[in-house]
């Protein structure tokens, strides 16, 4: 099978490269032939590390030599205007030029057979419009439909019907794309993103460590995390909170802690390259954004053995955590609720064998999340797609 | 004294929980590789002849807490704009040795910017505990500033 990811930028730093890079790795350790194509290149070598047989191509090169652009005056003078087919509700709008629009019209017109995947709105929106028919085209999709502005969400509406199939995050998404793309035979998927990989070291849970992470941002809640947790530590005060990341609330997080005199049990840790290293320390692991934005790390938490407590809204926690008669986890409403909060971390602490039951269960709940069994979940979709001839 | 020498069952004096609140600073230390029966808390200003204090502390065995009220801490600094005190621990019995406070037996490296704590205000002085590049505690006093973090 040949398949093709089309990405933004494949030389930079961010989650969505990362996990077109282990999609693209998996694919292609078990014999398909993949390409990454970039719309840019910003520097010489990708930083995520590439599986040797899969091929690497930029469209737009800044790295090349002033020189050889001033041999081609015309194209460097594209270069500097800014794009016509993109649109601007585009969140990188200005990273796209007039040299980048001929480039990707050039390359998707080129395509020929095989299946094409675009890794953000702006490029599936040229992927319907441009492609070729024979290729089979697949939009992924790497945030949710509700937080696009409304100028993109009706281009989404509008063209996403000439793609062959959308991959979503999540559940609600599922649902959303289903109802706005109804009639036009767009086969929507729910593929979660895979686990970094390899064998994760379970957690002892004996250690009184609660664990959060994320970028310190007013929307993740890091604040009702620290308020709810005041109460626990008032009774428990051997118990610690570790809060991984970086952001703008940093100093705010900081008073905070200051003014409750929680600054012997809440640390801000800033951020770490060997955060399952310290996930497998954790008794439990807590998300507090009270509306969507649930990371890859609650996942990672689970597969830890690790037992997660998150506000019960769509997008997050619930789309993973599943409360019930055997829970693997906790879901807390109402969202944004600290004294409710409190009190499923209290439950938690205060138990060491309802964490035990709970994260046996979460280990095994993250098994869904193997890299291994997501890429055969694309393989599956994409030979469903080829042998189905699309028109 | 760092984390690595600290191997071999080395006595040393490691810091449990600070509190600066209410006009003072609460210290809560155990004793490792070592018990007394009693402990006497030790401050220098850093640099050569520098000012000494001494705190009873309270507590024997392997547990102490000593409480440092602010006034003599910013009392000491002269004519100087910022200074900082070196925190000891030296148990009765020792012949006088002097334990370093620090932080060394858990899993945190780089404390210097993860344990924060509040400062706090004497005689126009800002008083702020903190945690050194070894992680060992010292206390950081500046006239007329805001503390360790706007200095940065």
């Amino acid at each position: 099978m040949r398949i093709r990811y089309l990405l933004l930028n494949a030389y930079a730093y961010g989650g969505t490269v990362r996990t077109v890079v282990n999609q693209a790795n998996a694919l292609a350790a078990v014999g398909h032939t993949v390409e990454v194509v970039s719309v840019r290149r910003n520097r010489a070598a990708p930083p995520f590390g590439l599986h040797p047989a899969v091929r690497l191509q930029p469209l737009v090169d800044g790295t090349e030599p002033a020189a050889a652009r001033w041999a081609r005056p015309l194209e460097a003078w594209l270069a500097g205007r800014p794009s016509g087919l993109v649109a601007e509700s585009e969140g990188q709008y200005g990273r796209f030029s007039r040299l980048s629009d001929w480039r990707l019209v050039r390359y998707l017109r080129g395509l020929d057979g095989g299946v094409l995947v675009t890794t953000r709105p702006a490029l599936s929106l040229l992927s319907a419009r441009f492609a070729p028919a024979g290729v089979v085209r697949i939009g992924q999709e790497h945030r949710y439909y509700g937080h696009y502005g409304a100028d993109l969400a009706r281009e989404i509406d509008a063209r996403y019907r000439r793609l062959h199939a959308v991959t979503v995050l999540t559940a609600a998404d599922r649902e959303t794309y289903a109802a706005r793309l109804a009639g036009a035979g767009v086969r929507v998927e729910q593929i979660p993103h895979p686990l970094s990989g390899g064998a994760p070291r379970r957690s002892r849970l004996d250690r009184p460590l609660i664990l959060s992470a994320g970028r310190l941002t007013a929307d993740k809640g890091f604040d009702t995390l620290i308020r709810a947790f005041a109460d626990v530590a008032a009774d428990h005060p051997e118990w610690q909170l570790r809060i991984y990341g970086t952001g703008p609330e940093r100093d705010r997080l900081r008073a905070l802690i200051n003014e409750r005199h929680l600054y012997n049990h809440v640390y801000l840790m800033g951020t770490t390259p060997r955060l399952e290293r310290e996930l497998a320390k954790a008794s439990v692991f807590a998300l507090a954004a009270p509306q969507a934005g649930c990371g890859m790390a609650l996942a990672e938490a689970m597969s830890h053995g690790v037992p997660p407590v998150g506000f019960d809204c769509p997008h997050g926690p619930r789309e993973l955590i599943r409360d019930g008669p055997s829970p693997d986890g906790v879901l807390v409403s109402p969202p944004g609720d600290a004294g409710a909060l409190g009190r499923a971390l209290r439950k938690l602490v205060e138990h060491p064998e309802l964490r035990r039951e709970m994260g046996k269960r979460a280990a095994e709940s993250a098994r869904r999340y193997e890299p291994g069994g997501i890429r055969d979940r694309w393989v599956a979709l994409c030979h469903a797609l080829l042998a189905d001839p699309p028109s | 004294m760092d984390g690595a020498s600290r191997g071999g069952g080395m006595p040393g004096a490691e810091v449990e929980e600070v509190w600066p609140r209410g006009g003072r600073i609460l210290l809560r230390l155990s004793l490792v590789g070592t018990g007394a029966e009693g402990a006497t808390l030790v401050l220098r200003v850093r640099g050569a002849g520098g000012a000494e204090l001494q705190v009873r502390a309270d507590g024997s065995g392997h547990r102490f807490e000593a409480c440092l009220p602010l006034a003599p801490l910013v009392a000491a600094g002269g004519d100087v704009d910022a200074w900082v005190w070196d925190l000891y621990l030296v148990p009765d019995g020792s012949g006088g040795e002097a334990l370093r406070l620090g932080k060394h037996l858990d899993d945190v490296r780089g404390k210097k910017h993860i344990f924060r704590y509040p400062v706090q205000h004497a005689a126009r002085t800002a008083v702020e505990p903190y945690f050194t590049a070894k992680d060992n505690l010292s206390i950081s006093c500046r006239r007329g500033a805001a503390g360790r973090g706007a200095a940065r």
